[in-house]
């Protein structure tokens, strides 16, 4: 089982690695929150998959799982924020910033 | 909040409290569940959970199955796009869905696949923010079929699951 964690969480580790290196090789803002994301859900979920594995079936593993279903409910909450305030700010995507406010005339929730 | 609701919370909030206390002795769970009743007692009109519509409780831990391999299966996608050339695009789609519950669900969903997140809701309307590979054709064909492939298969689950 210890083994198998390890695994897990090498793998977890490398969708991190390979989402710094997508964060770090493109400069537009909605491809870097898009990367991030990436890193936040695949990466994470998977390490803290492999900590619960590694640990077998005890409080911690229960701990770290209760954490995991926090960071999936949160985690989508704050990148649609972000994304949607860069959005609303007027940002295209094609990195430009238009001098208008999509939702200006509109009624928006 | 009904009371079937409220025993819900109180058993949801005594099962965290047993998992963060680490101990589950007769002390911890009486405790837990004092606790739990005060916590739900005081925030009893702070969760508008009676307008919860009725919900198909196995439909929906498929869906949630479901939507943890939708994660894995776009995640490796993702991967792909990030280490060759990616291409971004804001698409409009529609959903079907009638209820507001399940439409702030599909959305939250799309944000939790990785390679699209979501911009906004206007009554149907969803904008999303969609990840691409880059090609020659400039992804033309690709956005015409955005509904199918951002919400197609959340969409037809979501809705089996809707009461």
């Amino acid at each position: 089982m210890v083994l198998l964690g390890d695994i897990i969480i090498g793998l977890g580790t490398l969708c991190i690695l390979i989402g710094i290196i997508g964060f770090v090789k493109y400069k537009s803002f909605y491809t870097r929150i898009l990367v991030t994301t990436k890193i936040e859900t695949v990466g994470v979920i998977t390490i803290i998959i492999g900590v619960a594995v590694r640990h077998g079936l005890s409080f911690f593993s229960l701990k770290v799982l209760l954490l995991m279903i926090m960071m999936i409910i949160i985690n989508p909450l704050v990148s649609h924020v972000i994304a949607r305030c860069a959005y609303l700010t007027g940002y295209k995507a094609d990195g430009k910033i238009k001098d208008n406010n999509p939702y200006e005339n509109s009624e928006e929730n | 909040m009904s009371n079937k609701n409220s025993i819900y919370g109180i058993i949801l909030l005594t099962v965290i409290w047993i998992i963060l206390r680490e101990s589950i002795d007769y002390l911890t769970v009486i405790i837990g569940v004092i606790v739990s009743i005060c916590c739900i007692y005081f925030c009893r009109k702070l969760i508008p959970l009676p307008k919860t519509p009725k919900i198909k409780f196995l439909r929906f831990m498929i869906y949630l199955l479901f939507l943890f391999g939708q994660v894995y299966t776009a995640g490796f996608f993702a991967i792909k796009v990030i280490l060759t050339d990616a291409h971004i695009e804001i698409v409009e789609i529609r959903t079907k869905m009638s209820s507001m519950f399940f439409k702030t669900i599909l959305v939250n969903s799309i944000t939790l696949v990785p390679g699209s997140v979501s911009l906004g809701l206007q009554g149907d309307k969803i904008t999303v923010l969609w990840l691409q590979q880059k090609t020659k054709d400039a992804c033309g064909e690709s956005i015409e079929k955005a509904d199918e492939i951002l919400i197609g298969k959340l969409q037809r689950m979501l809705i089996k699951a809707e009461r």
